[in-house]
């Protein structure tokens, strides 16, 4: 299967694509835990999303479109090289919209559209395992996974409210997943957290530098770690969004002139344009200005 | 103190041996602890303590010979055969495991109260003000100020530390504490305050334990029973003050005799 | 053993083997025999090295016994002290045979009321009677209030030896075994350890003691055993 522009199909060889199907079908067999893969080189860097891009690059077919977005941005460097990437080897259509990609490879967020049954969510992972920094040792955190021993990351939670006065994590709150394995939800913001539960897309994980890949398959039960005392909420603004005026979403902060000036405004920027097609006008809006 | 005439072993040792090639770690040591009982073993460095007590709480597998535990249940169980995760839940509930350096049973990077906490975590509690005022509790226990509860162990000196850990231990409240030189790193006047500790919670809480040491006044003051270990093998056993009073093998009379006097 | 009969030492010999000057043996008795009723007061007698304080500890199991048996009346059992297994000496020893050794040995740490406290608190006595009695005898032997919280460690040996004396006599058992006990005591402490003695044995205590002022001995003694019958004569 190779492309006119002399690739492989998405790049890789079609025996790699089938060993990483094998992950991918034995991460969504077994909820949460981290199947061990043999990443290959990819012609990008370490950190640039090589595990999701293998991962994308193993479930696209040529009727796929694929949307790429880092940070919520489907304009960043990396995102835009990744889609071009794909374009390229596996001349899929690619899209800025949610709702009419069917793939979509994501670093740093969940779309705010809701995800649907017949799509494909792919995260960029770093670190894949959430006890990593509690307990430095990979033949000890398997083994704490292999028995369920998850003391520690209620630890890592007690330290912080007892150091914050609340859960101080904010992005990678860890999760457990189908009731049974703790996972790190990469380096999204504590947001999206809630987005993943019983969520109708398939949600899969690869991490290239560390070689594994889990999945969260459609419709499971994903809950954020907390304590009866102390239960998870998600971040919230003062503001709404300075362009779309939303309320619900996730914000970034967009430092306008060297003066200090400042504005919220939505990170998903597909869907903010979305709102602002229908409509919807926020504080700092051009049409507000008018 | 416990009564220990009718009820069954916590823990039986039958003709346990270790061998790493042609070393000897321990041959053929059998013994019985019984609910709330504290066994000394003594004898010198290289002698078989650490590895039988290793080969007991099932951290390293004999060459021959069980260990079995009877569970709260009243069920009796090969430590050596039984699923890691049954094993792994006694080691954070029934069994305390007190090391030399605190730094091999403390969490350095996690604070005072966190350290204190893991074990209830890790058995389900989901209560942060109830885990925090437990650990508070257990600082108490082990004359720890509440103030400190924020504070990470690298800030403590090291009776400190030694305090700390056992907390972190014996919060579960468990049955079966192994411990290994416990009074080792510290300083005399240290030691003392942490022997009387030790020995109140012990028998506060029903505790049974097995004191690894090579220092006979920690064993005098502690320990019910003794059993002197020589080159791997049990060369004597009998009540504590029996076996540092009147010892009978070569061995101990040799181990006895050499203890300086102040 | 017969009814009335708390102790009886039967046959009981003793010897040393020292392993580190050539296996040296060192015989110190033989075939000692004596029973001992409740309310008895028997005195070990004869010149130093005799044996008596060796024959005490083993009859409280700290010294083992190589020859003879050693019965003891423990609740409705007769138990062998030379057979015993380590935790029924244990037993025996919070519940029916007290020692008050010529040495303290203790925790430095350790308070001096709470080291009084112990073997009545052993003993199943809730913690506040244990208090009262460990405070009546402390202010009985004369150890000042302000001492009370304090280890005896740093005590002089006389007040080690009265707290000692009021340990052994926080609890009650039926067999008390005293070694010395009124050896480094001024007069009038003397007096009173003579009367609490005196007292524990009328209310059926059966005593063993090493006594070596004649005076105190002629006061609380109904019975004397000359150790120096069962020395083993060299060969």
């Amino acid at each position: 299967m190779s492309t006119d522009t002399g690739y492989n199909f998405a790049y890789l060889d079609e025996q790699t694509k089938r060993m990483i199907r094998r992950a991918i079908l034995k991460a969504i067999a077994v909820p949460g835990y981290q199947v061990p893969f043999a990443s290959r080189e990819m012609p990008m860097p370490y950190g640039w999303g090589t595990g999701g891009v293998q991962v994308t690059a193993s479930v696209i077919t040529r009727d796929d479109t694929l949307k790429v977005i880092d940070q919520g941005s489907d304009d960043t460097t990396n995102a835009v090289s990744i889609r071009k990437f794909f374009a390229k080897t596996a001349g899929v259509a690619t899209t800025d919209r949610t709702t009419e990609a069917s793939v979509i490879q994501t670093r740093h967020r969940i779309p705010e559209t809701p995800l649907k049954a017949s799509q494909i969510i792919v995260y960029q992972v770093p670190i894949p395992e959430p006890l990593r920094f509690l307990e430095p040792r990979e033949t000890e955190t398997r083994r704490m996974h292999a028995l369920e021993d998850y003391g520690l990351m209620h630890v890592k939670l007690y330290e912080d409210i007892a150091r914050h006065g609340h859960i101080a994590t904010t992005y990678a709150y860890p999760v457990r997943v189908n009731d049974r394995y703790v996972s790190d939800p990469s380096p999204t913001p504590k947001f999206d957290n809630p987005k993943m539960d019983n969520c109708p897309a398939l949600q899969l994980f690869g991490a290239g530098r560390e070689k594994r890949i889990y999945a969260i398959p459609p419709y499971t039960k994903v809950q954020s770690l907390d304590f009866d005392d102390h239960p998870f909420e998600v971040q919230t603004w003062e503001q709404d969004c300075a362009l779309c005026g939303a309320d619900d979403t996730f914000l970034d902060e967009v430092i306008t002139d060297d003066r200090g000036g400042r504005m919220f405004v939505c990170s998903d920027s597909d869907y903010c344009r979305e709102r602002r097609d229908g409509g919807h006008v926020g504080a700092q809006s051009p049409e507000a200005a008018e | 103190m416990t009564d220990f005439s009718n009820a069954q072993p916590l823990l039986r040792a039958d003709r346990v041996t270790r061998t790493f090639g042609r070393i000897v770690g321990c041959a053929d040591v059998s013994l019985d602890l019984y609910p709330g009982e504290v066994l000394g073993i003594v004898g010198e460095s290289g002698s078989g303590k650490s590895t039988l007590l290793r080969c007991l709480f099932a951290a390293d597998t004999p060459d021959s010979g069980t260990v079995a535990y009877t569970l709260r249940h009243g069920e009796t169980r090969n430590v050596h055969t039984m699923l890691d995760a049954e094993r792994r839940m006694l080691m954070r509930t029934d069994w305390a495991f007190v090391h030399q350096n605190p730094r091999d049973g403390l969490r350095m990077h996690v604070s005072a109260g966190g350290n204190v906490g893991e074990r209830l975590m890790a058995t389900g509690e989901r209560h942060y003000g109830n885990i925090r005022a437990t650990a508070g509790e257990w600082l108490d226990k082990v004359e720890i100020a509440d103030e400190r509860i924020d504070d990470l162990p690298v800030t403590f000196s090291g009776g400190m530390q030694q305090r700390l850990q056992i907390a972190r231990n014996l919060v579960t409240r468990p049955r079966l504490a192994f411990m290994d030189e416990p009074t080792g790193g510290l300083d005399v006047s240290v030691q003392a305050r942490l022997l009387d500790l030790l020995r109140g919670l012990v028998s506060d809480l029903g505790l049974a334990a097995i004191v690894v040491t090579h220092d006979l006044a920690v064993a005098r003051h502690l320990s019910h029973r003794l059993m002197v270990m020589k080159q791997g093998r049990v060369v004597e056993t009998g009540l504590t003050d029996q076996v540092l009073d009147d010892p009978q093998h070569p061995y101990s009379q040799l181990l006895v005799s050499s203890i300086l006097r102040a | 053993m017969e009814n009335d009969v708390i102790l009886e030492v039967n046959g009981v010999g003793k010897n040393f083997t020292l392993h580190a000057q050539g296996g040296a043996r060192l015989d110190v008795f033989q075939d000692v025999a004596f029973t001992l009723a409740p309310g008895d007061c028997l005195a070990l007698a004869g010149p130093s090295g005799i044996g008596k304080s060796t024959l005490m500890r083993m009859i409280y199991g700290n010294f083992r016994c190589p020859l003879g048996e050693i019965n003891l009346r423990h609740g409705d059992a007769v138990i062998d002290i030379a057979r015993a297994h380590p935790h029924r000496i244990l037993d025996i020893r919070r519940h029916t045979m007290g020692y008050v050794s010529q040495f303290l040995r203790v925790i430095p740490r350790v308070a001096t009321l709470d080291v009084v406290m112990e073997p009545a608190l052993a003993q199943g006595i809730p913690a506040g009677e244990a208090r009262a009695r460990a405070e009546v005898l402390l202010k009985q032997l004369r150890i000042p209030e302000s001492l009370w919280p304090l280890s005896p460690v740093t005590f002089s040996g006389g007040e080690q030896q009265r707290v000692n004396l009021a340990r052994g006599f926080a609890a009650r058992y039926p067999l008390m075994l005293l070694d010395e006990p009124t050896a480094s005591l001024d007069a009038e402490n003397r007096e009173t350890v003579v009367d609490m003695i005196r007292s524990a044995r009328d209310q059926g205590t059966a005593i063993i003691g090493i006594f070596h002022d004649a005076q105190t001995r002629a006061k609380i003694v109904n019975r004397a055993l000359d150790m120096s019958a069962f020395a083993v004569k060299a060969a």
